[in-house]
């Protein structure tokens, strides 16, 4: 592009144009017209002088011819006749006139008859050959010779040759000395007259020299044009000088004469004006150069001020300001941009303002805010996408969008989808995906995004938005989990309750048309087996009760730490060799709202489910407790609501479960233990009892490695709190207790207990066992503690049959539930007291201590 | 202030209107090659001189014309030796200190001969059209020469007279001006025809004012020559062919190229018919370069040009090529040389490893007022 001119030069240039055009105009004119006539006198007066030098030659020339002609009528007159005055007479007149060097006579025959002066070899030469001879005789009219070296004088010479009227020719040897006398008069330093003769060869000058040297002049184009018949008056450059040269043609010899004057002489006047004339150009170029510089930054400097402040604006420094300006168009465009400055900087105040705004709105949202140009490669993110990409900052800008897909076919399948972006340029859509973090997580993002338009409404690129939608997609599957609870609880519950009713009347008659049958029949061993199957299913329907919550329970502030020490204890007993059993209580985890049993119900359940898991291989059951606060946002936050739990952590080194499994264990009758082993109601019941008491309850499992269940039970308020309900544990006094209890668990962990206490304890799992081992020795027990619902003998029919034999020992049943059994009935079978399961240790040791105070 | 100081293109702008200005004065002009010429140019041997200046200054002003040579004008400063070998060396001197790089001449072997120490001296090459003496030949010396050294001239002369005319009285009249070209057939003859047992006479002279050509011819008369062998420039010869013929109208005579020129014509008038010459030189050579030659140096001189002419401007040619290659006057022999062969107005000039030609030789008489070829030699 062609580089735009600059405004001083051509300030400059123009100022000097001005300046000097009007000088060079008139001076250029002036010496034209000057010159024009100054020339034309000069060349006119050159003229002049080189024919008035042609003119004397003229007269001169004419006075040889008469000469000669006077000689010839003289030679042939009868005064001279002999050969002796003849040369008397020719040597006097060459005396007598000086023009002439020699004279002969040549005969018709080319012979030398008289020569002058007197040379007797001469006589009788032949100069038959000689081009004036023959010229002169074949004319009859006078010649002039060129020049030629004469061959007596051995210097140039000219002749002049006439018809004799005897047929000879008398030629005349012309002195060239008197012909450049004749041209020394009218030369002086600076202008001189030459003579030519027709050939051009100088015949007459003021110095010698190329007369000598017979110099021919054809060589300047004025004597060529000259000798060609163009005589007049030239310019010539000769010898190195410049001339005026005028010729005039003499047209009697053919001769040329020249008039030669120095150039510089004749316009010498002419040479000078010239001189001031480029002189006054020149200095009023100079003086007008000044000026115009000078002018010329008069008007750049202002507007050099003022761009040097447009480009400090430019710059940002808005408050750059001009001075006073010396023009007024100066002053109104400074005060025009100090207003566009100020506007500028307004608007870019403004501008930068919103941009700080929007950049922190982009940094601040949670959201990753991604641009891509066409090809996917990533121009700018916020740090947020870093965050949830979980990489450092900057490592994102250049990659491709589909790298950080989690797997290739992710990859693929985000590249192929971008690409339909590109090319089909759809609505834009939201679009889910899983992607890898720095960290090697997985994640699951929700992209939205949008198009990146030019101007020309061209797709320059996208805009995207991810949303880490992880937690919420867990969230989901919580609440799945939760509602699907919900609706089995629901069922289960609403079944049980149905089923609990007709359960009772299966059960009561059951047991009517049982003893209404004769002993030892086998109706009677059938209908036992219908009541036990009976008492099964009303065990089952009131862990399903349990489960839904439909059962109300008492619920009293409590000290945790108590409730958890105690399953401890009740446990410890329990705890095969194989297996440590790490205990950590915190006695100022704090109060809850709670109802004792059920509490011991949970922890008993997950811990006798952990002892299963290592029955095998033995390993390490812990069972910790301690408050813990969830504050807001805290991490926790997304699993439990803020606020304070108790902590209450179970963990296994077991076989552990696989996802499957943890997804399922909650639910009713899921069970993965062998058939018989157990119901599959265990971990439902816990499930039940832990929303029953507002908690939260998280697993995580690693299949070899072992499981890890989390409880948290909400605090009550410290204020509110209740003293807990100061342990009386009664103890014995060697006191014989019979223990029974299907579960061997129970019956080893009572039996320990009861034994701390002070009591001697036989403890058996089987009802029948039991009845056999008192009836060997009915004296022997002090009270008998059974369950309610055993195979076999039920603890009801068990405590009939030891009543029957003993009616004074102390029967206490202890039973999971209480619909099926008829406390009355019981009362009235001699059966003293009702346990309701799981026994805490106090309230067991209570009932013992009374119910053998009232024996005694 | 930004502009406190004139910006660069304000001093530009001041400079190029001064340049603009002043740019007639500072004309660029290379310096032109400048060469000599060297010869008589007044007296009555000046004819070679004159003839040979004109070929000079007419290749000079032809080469000027089409922008002289290796981009350079080629100023030519005549010198006139006055036929003095005093003059000769002091006018050559002169030439040399101006600064000429060659000088064509001399054009007498006398006046050669006579500048022979500044042959030696070898500051300037010289490059003669018209000397013929053998004392200057086969000498590797800054000396060149466009003209045959006479000797086989000479001894196709000694032939022709004495066997082919079968003369016996010889006399052999030469011009002691110049005796380093006129001795040699003084010599050749004494030799020939005196050592052969013919008769032989050597009678030198010297022309000038008050000499006496009817004495000359007494002199040689009195020797009863039955042919005459004048060894002098034109003029000279003329007067003496002249001399002679008024008292022996039939005697043979012979002359040297040296006579060959209009004037011998002219001024010998009919005592020239018949006058045999052995030459290098047709004055009416058919070439188209000797007749282009002849029809420019009219045009420019008006009248013919002589055999000195040819070799001059044949000289100044050569020079030419030398001086395209180089201006060192210690190169330009060599250059030439090295060419050795050039193309003359008349045929080849070839250029022997001395510096000395070698040129066709003709046989010429006077017949009918005009030089006339008999024969090539």
């Amino acid at each position: 592009m062609k580089k735009p001119a600059s405004l001083r030069f051509s300030l400059t240039a123009n100022f000097i144009l001005l300046g000097i055009l009007p000088v060079i105009v008139i001076g250029v004119t002036a010496l034209l017209i000057l010159g024009s006539s100054l020339s034309k006198e000069i060349r006119t007066k050159n003229y002049a002088l080189a024919r008035s030098v042609s003119g004397e030659v003229r007269t001169f020339l004419k006075e040889p011819l008469s000469l000669l002609n006077q000689v010839d009528g003289v030679v042939h007159s009868d005064a001279v006749n002999t050969n002796d005055t003849i040369n008397s007479y020719l040597e006097a007149v060459l005396e007598n006139y000086k023009f002439f060097e020699a004279l002969q006579y040549i005969n018709s025959n080319g012979k030398v008859e008289y020569i002058a002066p007197r040379t007797p070899e001469y006589l009788g030469m032949d100069m038959s050959l000689q081009p004036f001879f023959r010229e002169t005789l074949h004319t009859s009219k006078p010649t002039w010779s060129p020049t030629f070296i004469s061959p007596q004088t051995g210097a140039p010479a000219i002749t002049l040759s006439i018809a004799s009227a005897n047929s000879g020719v008398w030629v005349g040897y012309v002195n060239l000395q008197i012909l450049s006398r004749i041209v020394a008069k009218i030369s002086g330093e600076h202008a001189f007259a030459v003579i030519t003769d027709q050939e051009g060869t100088v015949i007459a000058e003021k110095s010698s020299e190329r007369v000598l040297q017979r110099v021919n002049l054809r060589y300047l184009d004025a004597v060529q044009q000259s000798i060609n018949g163009k005589a007049g008056t030239f310019t010539v450059y000769d010898r190195g000088d410049k001339y005026i040269l005028s010729t005039v043609h003499l047209p009697m010899t053919g001769w040329l004469v020249l008039f030669f004057q120095h150039y510089e002489d004749a316009f010498g006047t002419y040479i000078k004006i010239r001189r001031i004339l480029i002189l006054g150009v020149l200095l009023t170029l100079l003086a007008s150069t000044a000026t115009a510089l000078l002018r010329a930054r008069s008007i750049i400097t202002p507007l050099d001020t003022l761009l040097s402040h447009a480009k400090k604006i430019a710059a940002g420094d808005y408050d750059s300001a001009a001075g006073r300006q010396k023009f007024t168009e100066f002053n109104e465009l400074n005060e025009g941009f100090i207003a566009m400055a100020a506007a500028v900087q307004d608007r870019e105040k403004s501008l930068v303002d919103r941009e700080r705004l929007y950049r922190q709105l982009v940094e601040t949202i949670p959201y990753g805010i991604l641009e891509v140009d066409v090809s996917g490669v990533i121009l700018f993110n916020n740090s947020a996408l870093e965050r949830i990409y979980e990489v450092e900052q900057g490592q994102l800008i250049g990659k491709y969008l589909w790298e950080k897909e989690a797997s290739e076919d992710e990859q693929n399948a985000l590249y192929t989808h971008f690409q339909t972006l590109v090319t089909e340029h759809p609505d834009p859509s939201t679009y889910y995906f899983r992607a890898r973090t720095g960290k090697n997580r997985r994640i699951d993002i929700q992209a939205d995004w949008q198009y990146k338009l030019n101007r020309k409404a061209e797709v320059t690129g996208f805009i995207f938005v991810y949303t880490d939608i992880t937690e919420k997609k867990q969230m989901e599957d919580k609440l799945r989990q939760s509602q699907k609870m919900e609706a089995i609880g629901t069922l289960a519950g609403g079944i049980a309750h149905d089923f609990n009713n007709i359960l009772a009347a299966i059960l009561g008659y059951s047991e009517l048309v049982y003893d209404n049958l004769a002993d030892n029949s086998t109706d009677k061993e059938h209908q036992q087996q219908v009541l036990n199957a009976c008492r099964r299913a009303r065990d089952l329907v009131q862990h399903l009760l349990l489960f839904s919550r439909k059962q109300p329970y008492e619920k009293q502030p409590v000290e945790l730490y108590i409730l958890v020490r105690e399953a401890a204890q009740l446990l410890r007993a329990t705890v095969p060799a194989t297996i440590t059993f790490d205990v950590r209580i915190d006695k100022q985890t704090g109060v809850i709202n709670a109802n004792a049993t059920q509490i011991h119900q949970v922890i008993l359940n997950i811990c006798t489910n952990a002892l299963h898991a290592m029955e095998e291989r033995g390993g390490e059951l812990l069972l910790s407790l301690s408050a813990m606060v969830v504050e807001e946002n805290a991490e926790r936050a997304q699993e439990l609501l803020p606020g304070r739990y108790g902590e209450l952590i179970i963990a296994d080194t077991g076989d552990g479960m696989p996802p499957e499994t943890l997804e399922r264990i909650f639910e009713p009758f899921y069970t993965t233990k062998d058939k018989g082993k157990g119901t599959g109601m265990g971990l439902a019941v816990v499930h039940g009892i832990v929303e029953n008491h507002d908690g939260y309850i998280l697993v995580d499992s690693t299949p070899g490695k072992g499981t890890r269940f989390r409880l948290y039970f909400p605090l009550a308020a410290r204020q509110n709190a209740v003293e807990a309900v100061p342990r009386s544990v009664h103890c014995g006094n060697g006191q014989h207790i019979l223990v029974v209890d299907d579960e061997a668990a129970i019956v080893r962990s009572t039996a320990s207990n009861l034994e701390r206490l002070g009591y001697t304890t036989t403890s058996t799992t089987s009802s029948l066992e039991a009845l056999r081992v008192f009836e060997e020795s009915p004296n022997a027990f002090d009270l008998i503690l059974t369950d309610q619902a055993m195979p076999g003998l039920t603890g009801h029919e068990l405590a009939k049959k030891i009543l029957q034999r003993r009616t004074d020992v102390p029967v206490i049943l202890c039973t999971g539930y209480s619909s099926t059994i008829d406390a009355a009935k019981a009362k009235e079978d001699g059966i003293r007291d009702f346990l309701l399961k799981p026994v805490v240790i106090e309230t067991l040791s209570r009932k013992i201590a009374e119910n053998l105070a009232e024996k005694w | 202030m930004i502009c406190a100081v004139p910006r660069y293109r304000d001093v530009i702008l001041l400079l190029l209107s001064v340049l603009l200005l002043t740019l007639p004065i500072a004309c660029l002009n290379r310096e032109p090659v400048k060469i000599g010429f060297s010869g008589g140019l007044t007296g009555r041997l000046a004819d070679l001189g004159l003839y040979g200046r004109n070929g000079a200054v007419l290749a000079v002003e032809e080469v000027n014309a089409r922008g002289g040579v290796a981009g350079r004008k080629v100023e030519l400063l005549i010198a006139d030796d006055k036929q003095d070998p005093a003059t000769a060396r002091k006018v050559d001197r002169e030439l040399i200190d101006k600064g000429v790089v060659a000088i064509i001449g001399h054009m007498t072997s006398a006046m050669s001969v006579a500048v022979l120490p500044l042959i030696e001296e070898g500051s300037v090459l010289y490059l003669s059209p018209t000397t013929a003496t053998g004392r200057l030949a086969a000498i590797d010396d800054s000396f060149l020469r466009t003209i045959t050294t006479n000797r086989i001239a000479i001894s196709h002369l000694v032939h022709h007279v004495l066997h082919e005319q079968g003369l016996e009285r010889i006399a052999v009249v030469y011009d002691a001006q110049n005796l380093p070209f006129t001795q040699a057939w003084a010599d050749a003859f004494a030799e020939s025809a005196g050592g052969g047992g013919n008769f032989f006479a050597g009678i030198p002279f010297v022309s000038g004012p008050g000499f006496s050509f009817a004495g000359l011819k007494e002199k040689i008369l009195s020797h009863d020559p039955d042919g005459v062998v004048v060894v002098a420039a034109a003029l000279d010869a003329a007067m003496i062919c002249q001399q002679i013929r008024k008292s022996v109208a039939d005697m043979p005579i012979f002359t040297t190229m040296w006579s060959m020129s209009p004037d011998f014509l002219q001024h010998g008038g009919s005592a020239t018919e018949g006058v045999r010459f052995i030459n290098w030189f047709d004055p009416k050579h058919s070439a188209a370069s000797s007749k282009k030659f002849r029809r420019k140096y009219f045009e420019r001189f008006g009248r013919m040009p002589t055999f000195a002419a040819h070799f001059a401007y044949e000289a100044a040619y050569i020079l030419f090529y030398a001086l395209e290659k180089t201006t060192d006057p210690a190169r330009l022999k060599t250059t030439i040389l090295e060419k050795a062969e050039f193309k003359g107005t008349q045929g080849k000039i070839i250029f022997d490893e001395y510096g000395d030609v070698r040129r066709p030789l003709y046989l010429m008489q006077v017949k009918d007022g005009n030089f006339t070829r008999i024969e090539k030699l």
